[in-house]
């Protein structure tokens, strides 16, 4: 039995202090930034930059856009929300939840198709490509939630073969989960962000960004938020993040 | 404000929890006979497995199952091959990934039934002539039927609340693999809150009235069989 208690005791000495230096750090200058999942790379990228340069640290929350901004309207603690898409920006902006004026477009994304299938290259390839009967399955985002689905559908209905090519669409909540389905084997392709691929092999193609809407993605300073968020945010216009970005994939056109 | 409810979803839900529980019947309870009867070397470590699904989070699970069956490994292509589509995205997937995501919900029951079970029951079945068999039939699985029941609408229930799992290799596919939880997900994410909460009050109810079912079943047979 006293090995017992001893046990317990150990786990809860365990437990404290793995919880104390949260508490110390919440002493300092602290950012807490909601980001969409397909952004979360450069912008964790940025944070630790901008930690580095300022002496704020960057707690980074991530998840989908839906997600977010659900929990952004029930009054999540985010001090800065970076978007997938600018609706969700826009209904925020709509409510009165974030600091006026601080709206902005901090990336645009490219779509791509990509494979990782043996003998499939998408080398110099088309979307009409799409329609090949070696191609079975093309794992999209899903295009009723993500925005990189929904340019994917366009751009499909704009080249006129929607049709020939719905049946063989399997849906992932995200880019990510998207990339997930081909990545694994599952699905011949997938129809995703260029910033999804960044560090992968296989072989892609990539989108013409003028047969669907710009997927731009945008980024707000919620309500309340501290003098440092506008400090992270211009530091997210600034030509180190620009770099940042196109390096993960997306242009930053303003 | 119009609300429409989609049913699809779940009637889809339904298919997959009845025919994962047929299934999850016919495999979980050999499985609780070993484990309640045989004793044999390494067994906490093969009752650990039975159980890693309660604890490993349904997602890592889903991911596993979609690795395991997509071209990277040995079965995913040798079922690529026979059938042509991976297993991925298909209503049978969503089986498979169930029967695992349930297991130790019909396993843990009906192994502690038969745990339960009197041995004198046992002992006796066997001295008038019975053989295992026969005691199987006729003296374990009709004192433990109130275990059996419960594994049954356990694994029912799990089923039906299932998320992670499907989100990770179903593909969302309507009328194929898209089930109530994935299409209230859906909803939340569009935005649509009113008809998510619709969805998420069916299956509230539905989940209440399973639990108070089986809470019933509970104590009635409780007081029937003794011990």
């Amino acid at each position: 039995m006293t090995r017992l208690v001893r046990t317990i005791l150990l786990l809860l000495f365990v437990a404290v202090s793995s919880i104390t230096p949260v508490k110390a750090e919440a002493a300092g200058r602290v950012l807490t930034v909601a980001v969409a999942s397909n952004a979360l790379r450069p912008v964790q990228e940025l944070a630790g930059l901008f930690e580095e340069r300022y002496g704020v640290k960057v707690r980074i929350s991530s998840g989908s856009t839906g997600k977010l901004y659900t929990q952004i309207t029930q009054g999540a603690p985010f001090h800065v929300f970076f978007a997938a898409d600018k609706r969700r920006p826009e209904l925020l902006e709509e409510k009165g939840l974030i600091e006026r004026g601080s709206r902005f477009t901090y990336a645009v994304g490219a779509l791509i198709v990509w494979t990782k299938r043996p003998g499939l290259d998408l080398g110099s390839r088309g979307l009409t490509f799409l329609k090949d009967a070696r191609i079975r399955r093309i794992a999209v985002a899903n295009p009723s939630t993500a925005p990189y689905g929904r340019a994917a559908v366009e751009a499909l209905e704009r080249k006129g073969i929607l049709k020939d090519v719905q049946n063989k669409f399997v849906y992932g909540e995200n880019v990510s989960q998207a990339f997930n389905f081909a990545r694994t084997g599952n699905a011949d392709v997938c129809i995703v962000a260029l910033s999804t691929i960044y560090g992968q092999d296989g072989s892609y193609f990539p989108v013409d960004g003028a047969i669907h809407s710009p997927i731009v993605q945008q980024a707000v300073i919620l309500r309340g938020a501290p003098p440092e968020a506008r400090e992270f945010t211009r530091f997210l216009s600034s030509p180190d993040a620009v770099t940042v970005f196109s390096k993960y994939g997306y242009s930053v056109a303003r | 404000m119009q609300l429409h409810m989609d049913w699809l979803p779940f009637i889809i839900s339904f298919k997959l929890a009845f025919a994962t529980t047929v299934c999850l019947l016919f495999l979980a309870t050999p499985v609780a006979y070993i484990l309640a009867y045989k004793g044999f070397r390494g067994k906490p470590l093969v009752e650990a497995v039975f159980a890693l699904p309660i604890v490993l989070p349904p997602t890592v699970l889903g991911f596993f199952v979609l690795i395991a069956v997509g071209n990277m490994s040995p079965v995913g292509r040798w079922y690529q091959n026979i059938f042509g589509h991976t297993l991925a995205f298909t209503f049978e997937g969503l089986i498979v990934a169930s029967i695992l995501y349930s297991f130790p919900f019909a396993v843990q029951p009906i192994q502690n039934a038969f745990e339960g079970v009197n041995p004198r029951l046992v002992d006796t079945a066997r001295t008038l002539g019975c053989n295992r068999w026969q005691t199987f039939w006729r003296v374990i699985l009709p004192a433990s039927r109130r275990g059996i029941v419960m594994g049954i609408m356990l694994s029912f229930a799990h089923t039906v609340g299932e998320f992670g799992v499907v989100l990770m290799v179903g593909g969302s596919i309507p009328g194929e693999t898209k089930v109530a939880s994935i299409a209230l997900y859906e909803n939340v994410e569009m935005l649509e809150y009113s008809q998510a909460a619709l969805m998420a009050l069916a299956l509230l109810v539905f989940s209440y009235a399973v639990l108070s079912v089986v809470y019933y079943f509970n104590r009635r047979t409780s007081t029937l069989v003794p011990g």
